[in-house]
């Protein structure tokens, strides 16, 4: 038993240094992929500058050299016409004129919400099912991604804000 | 309404003058309101009267700026007066939404837009800084062109079309080596 394991001793000790630095038994990273995915009613406007933000935050926090091996791409998932769906709501309650014009404001914080506003988004809140909400082809997308990234060698982190997390854990 | 409207107006009406200063058309103040006022009343064909006055239309300067929808270029020049670098970002940011808005239908389309719509966010944050606050002031200055950009029923229709367009795709970002190429004029050749 000893002569097993001391044959496995000298095997594990010549053998792993040597694969590991010839990058043939644990595959040499060569960089880590950020991927953010987006929460629901995010446009891909709002998703992009998101993205930034972590980069800028990773920017601020790591090396020039940590920094320079990473990448950030973007998984956009859709919010399945949530948005519309808000959109043409308020139409209807509070007029075509006024959401026209205020509907990003309010979305977007410039203006103050109306009670109808939040009156709105609580009721699609309430009827909203987050279980049906990935989709197979959406997800085929994002899970290449992460494939591809991983068989080049990378690493891949996954940052994602709400419903992005049922696709990330979907992938 | 109203509160986003009126701004709107009086950065159209700063920004007729500004331009009227470049031009060298500064009128009397007398012959402006004549002028306005003959817009306003449809009596300026230029049949009867024989004057020469063309009416009160604004003429934005920044050349960066052909070929962005109207109100979205009179907005980003009142706005960003001080700064041809920003104005230019912002056109270019301005000028793919447009794309989208009209390529809305067209799923490959809109996914090409939306990559060029990456890149003129890219060079808005680029050209705003190196730090965190940068990619925030890069999100609201989007944020406040886009209501700006989406004044009408079918312009928000058209972009929430866009959008749905784009779900489950993957967008790469451009790798911080290669930051400056996703402008399409370069910052460093602006003045300001």
């Amino acid at each position: 038993m000893k002569r097993i394991i001391g044959v496995m001793w000298m095997f594990l000790v010549w053998f792993v240094p040597q694969a590991s630095a010839e990058g043939t038994f644990c595959r040499s990273e060569t960089g880590t992929v950020v991927v953010f995915g987006n929460g629901i009613m995010n446009t891909k406007d709002d998703a992009d500058s998101s993205k930034e933000v972590i980069e800028r935050n990773l920017r601020s926090t790591l090396t020039p050299d940590e920094f320079s091996k990473l990448e950030f791409d973007l998984a956009y998932n859709e919010s399945y016409d949530l948005m519309a769906d808000l959109y043409e709501s308020l139409k209807q309650r509070l007029g075509q004129d006024n959401v026209v014009v205020s509907f990003w404001r309010w979305l977007g914080g410039g203006d103050e919400v109306p009670d109808a506003v939040r009156e709105e988004l609580l009721k699609m809140a309430t009827r909203f099912d987050f279980s049906t909400m990935v989709g197979d082809e959406d997800l085929a997308n994002h899970i290449a991604l992460y494939r591809t990234s991983i068989l080049s060698g990378k690493k891949v982190i996954a940052v994602s804000h709400s419903q992005g997390n049922f696709f990330a854990n979907a992938a | 309404m109203t509160e986003i409207n009126q701004p709107t107006e009086k950065e159209n009406i700063v920004t007729m003058k500004s331009n009227w200063k470049k031009l060298g058309l500064a009128l009397g103040a007398g012959i402006l309101v004549l002028g306005g006022a003959c817009a306003l009343t449809s009596c300026g064909g230029g049949s009867s009267s024989g004057s020469s006055t063309p009416p009160v239309v604004i003429v934005p300067s920044d050349p960066n700026g052909e070929n962005v929808y109207q109100p979205a270029r009179q907005y980003i020049e009142a706005t960003y007066q001080d700064s041809a670098k920003k104005r230019a970002a912002l056109f270019q940011y301005a000028k793919v939404v447009e794309k989208a808005l009209a390529d809305s239908g067209d799923k490959q389309l809109s996914i090409q837009h939306a990559e060029e719509a990456g890149r003129a966010s890219e060079c808005l944050t680029y050209t705003l800084g190196d730090d965190v606050s940068a990619a925030h002031a890069s999100y609201e200055m989007k944020k406040d062109l886009r209501s700006i950009i989406l004044n009408t029923d079918e312009r928000n229709k058209a972009y929430f079309a866009y959008n749905d367009q784009l779900g489950g795709e993957v967008f790469k970002g451009t790798p911080n080596s290669q930051i400056a190429t996703t402008c399409d004029i370069s910052p460093a050749t602006l003045p300001n």
